[in-house]
């Protein structure tokens, strides 16, 4: 099994200006590696880091020094730190892909347009897209009247349901979700559970943000803990 | 009896003096030389008022000879009010023969009309314009339409007859029809009738042609290419006479023209 | 994050580099003495004013760039430039479909440059009036690109004008009428469709909603966005509009006092802004 991301002493620090100038370290030399295939729970308080680590990854941060080697099938190994942003716009497109702890979204697209939205910028079949993830959100229980409203009027479940939608029908080969479990029920929980499962069985890694002991162990292969933007420890499960 | 030498001077032969003449020639080649491209001259002042062919008039003295014959049209007819007295001037500037008939004119000045009869390569057919700028209908600014011309930027030309077609469902140009010449200027033929613009292509004669109030001359030699602009499924095409006759000749395969008698029909 | 050389790849549409713009005469400290760490555009020894300088950037296939800044801040002076509405004082530029690229578009015949606006890029501005002739229909205004492209078919003309009005969202039974009897919304559609007549790898947009209401504004910025996933066409999206730019572009160039601040992704400009301007603009978000 290949190595598929390595973080090196990365280190992420916030200078706000219109602030004085001020300060905040959120990530302190950051180290640890993912295997292909493997799930790997990202655990801490609030504020420990957790979602900074993970958008650093994504490079919605940037950060400050440190490296994070990603396995890439495009282009090798490439750090995703210092890439080209043409690069990484590619790899966003075609091979990672992050589910954000709420749905943002612009409030004039369906439901179903959401979620078919991602494979259509990838191969710009939209009536075969929209079947696709028709049948998405149909296995994950959203009632057929919602199918085609605005998401931004959903109930905060319904609304997570269309987020991890849209992000799991990209079957990525890296995938980033932040809380993917939060204000669903146990059935719908254990549905996207098994969703997630059935990416790791086709080759998707997972980097997972979660507060749930439930569905840490159920996915989790290895756990990382975070405490004030240092790791405390990696339990292996 | 005192001789008034100060008030009777003669004129030069053709009226215009020698140096002008030498600048309208230069310009004339300079027209032959890029066909259809418009030629900025002096245009001296005549006793002709702009506007009733003092263009042509410069082109035919600039060109004319002793042993020239000369066939003045206007307004498509050698007896209008203005043909007489055009030929009178020219008669009067140069003592050379006048003529109605096509075949014996080496040089015919023109309004309105080209010549039935096919012209030869003995003969010179000078033509008065009024608007020697085919794109002034589009666009008002003459450093613009001299730079149109320069980039061959003709888009605007062919809307308008793109637009004409989608308004009225064919291109309304009954006159001046704009034709591209030698695959580079289009150009204003001068407001001849669309039966006579496929004349222009490939003829035996010299074309030239004289704009005084614009001044501008610009000419057409002998076997050049002269296109009127078409879309590949709109066509060119003249005007259809198959179903009339001449009322005093019977003839039908010229251009017919409606003549309003006494009575009124 | 400073602009590196080695950090590009050759696959581009469109490379600039070090475009500038200066109204005046200039000497060698002009540029040295403007900018967003001098706090002014105007050069304190010679009064001429840069208006953008030192710009560089690429622009690839599929990707929308979006310039923001304020008013003044050079924004719209870089597409105007590469549109050949404006001359350059120094710098260049190279598009990939002309010549591979190898050439410096704003050194070639006024003919050349002709080709490449008619063939090569379109123009959406944010004035209908400066993009539409108000004289002529507006089915007339498409044929009018497409003439240019040197399609000379009048059957086949109408035929992509009626499609562009569809996909514009124009009703084709307006195609004869004069824009001037549309309203501001349709103007702009009417725009669009034009400059994407003759399917340009490039498309400028130069603050094409500013000065619409907020459901039109909505409506033709949800279009462009549909154009661009359908097309994949490359564009350069210019607005002050922070909103605008998250909607619609992938990376994002941020402009001061007409030099670069910032470059980067769009969400990492708009969530983790590094430069005191940029945190400045996406913390005056409504």
């Amino acid at each position: 099994m290949a190595t598929i991301l390595e973080v090196k002493n990365l280190r992420k620090c916030f200078n706000l200006h219109i602030l004085n100038d001020k300060k905040i370290e959120a990530l302190v030399d950051v180290n640890f590696t993912m295997e292909e295939g493997e799930i790997v729970g990202l655990t801490g308080k609030s504020g420990s880091g957790k979602s900074t680590l993970m958008k650093t990854i994504y490079r919605t941060y940037l950060a400050n020094s440190g490296q994070i080697n990603y396995l890439s099938n495009t282009f090798g190994i490439i750090d995703l730190v210092s890439a080209n942003e043409h690069k990484i716009l590619q790899l966003r497109r075609n091979e990672i892909t992050y589910c954000s702890q709420f749905l943002k979204v612009i409030p004039r697209i369906t439901a179903i347009d959401v979620v078919a939205d991602t494979i259509v910028k990838k191969e710009s079949d939209r009536i075969n897209a929209r079947e696709i993830a028709t049948d998405l959100i149909k296995t994950l229980g959203l009632p057929v009247e919602l199918w085609d409203a605005f998401p931004s009027t959903f109930s905060g479940g319904e609304q997570q349901r269309i987020n991890i939608a849209r992000a799991i029908i990209a079957k990525p080969r890296f995938l980033l979700v932040d809380e993917p479990t939060a204000s669903l029920d146990t059935k719908t929980k254990d549905i996207v559970i098994q969703l997630i499962l059935d990416l790791k069985k086709k080759g998707t890694s997972v980097l997972l943000i979660t507060h749930d002991e439930y569905t840490l162990k159920k996915l989790s292969d290895k756990q990382i803990h975070l405490q004030l933007g240092q790791i405390l420890e990696q339990i292996y499960a | 009896m005192i001789e008034n030498k100060k008030f009777n001077t003669s004129y030069n032969y053709a009226f215009i003096d020698e140096t002008t003449k030498k600048e309208i020639r230069r310009k004339l080649l300079k027209a032959v030389c890029i066909p259809g491209y418009q030629v900025p001259y002096s245009s001296p002042e005549m006793p002709i008022a702009r506007g009733w062919g003092t263009g042509g008039l410069h082109v035919t003295l600039a060109i004319i000879g002793k042993s020239d014959t000369l066939k003045m049209i206007d307004q498509g007819s050698d007896a209008s009010v203005n043909a007489c007295n055009l030929r009178d001037f020219v008669h009067m500037t140069t003592g050379c023969a006048t003529t109605y008939d096509t075949i014996e004119a080496t040089i015919i000045q023109t309004r309105h009309r080209i010549t039935e009869e096919q012209l030869t390569d003995k003969q010179i057919m000078v033509f008065q314009v009024p608007m020697p700028e085919p794109l002034r209908m589009v666009e008002r600014y003459e450093y613009k339409t001299r730079q149109m011309h320069a980039e061959s930027d003709y888009a605007k030309m062919w809307l308008t007859l793109y637009e004409a077609f989608v308004k009225w469902g064919a291109v309304m140009h009954g006159a001046d029809y704009p034709v591209m010449v030698h695959d580079r200027y289009i150009m204003a033929p001068s407001p001849i009738p669309r039966w006579d613009v496929p004349n222009l292509n490939n003829a035996e004669c010299l074309y030239l042609f004289g704009a005084g109030r614009e001044k501008r001359i610009y000419a057409i030699p002998p076997h050049t290419k002269v296109e009127p602009l078409e879309f590949e499924d709109v066509k060119f095409h003249i005007e259809d006479f198959s179903d009339v006759k001449c009322a005093s000749s019977g003839y039908n395969a010229a251009y017919m023209d409606e003549m309003f008698q006494d009575d009124g029909i | 994050m400073l602009y590196n050389e080695n950090n590009t790849t050759n696959d581009w549409v469109l490379k600039v580099e070090n475009l500038t713009k200066i109204y005046g005469n200039y000497t060698e400290n002009t540029i040295a003495n403007t900018g967003p760490d001098k706090g002014t555009n105007i050069c304190p020894e010679t009064g001429s004013i840069v208006a953008c300088a030192e710009i560089s950037f690429e622009l690839y296939p599929g990707e929308v760039l979006g310039i923001v800044g304020e008013s003044g801040s050079g924004k719209s002076t870089i597409v105007k430039q590469l549109f050949f509405d404006m001359d350059v004082t120094m710098g260049s530029a190279f598009i990939r479909p002309f010549l591979n690229g190898t050439v410096n578009i704003f050194e070639e015949s006024n003919q050349k440059k002709r080709y490449m606006r008619n063939h090569l890029m379109g123009m959406v501005y944010q004035n209908p009036r400066d993009g539409l002739n108000f004289s002529f229909s507006s089915g007339g205004n498409i044929a009018e690109k497409l003439l240019m492209a040197d399609l000379f078919h009048v059957g086949k003309i109408r035929e992509r004008a009626s499609d562009l009005l569809n996909k514009t969202e124009v009703p084709v039974t307006r195609m004869d009428d004069l824009p001037a009897y549309f309203s501001g919304g349709m103007q702009q559609r009417v725009q669009i469709a034009k400059a994407i007549a003759n399917n340009p790898p490039l498309l400028f947009l130069d603050e094409v909603t500013s000065g619409l209401d907020v459901s039109v504004q909505a409506r033709v910025l949800d279009l462009i966005r549909g154009l661009q996933h359908e097309l994949g066409i490359a564009m350069i999206v210019v607005s002050h509009d922070l909103s605008v730019i998250r909607m619609l572009t992938d990376r994002t160039l941020v402009l001061k006092h007409g030099r670069i601040v910032e470059r980067g992704l769009t969400d990492q400009i708009l969530q983790d802004p590094q430069h005191e301007y940029s945190q400045l603009l996406v913390s005056s978000l409504l």
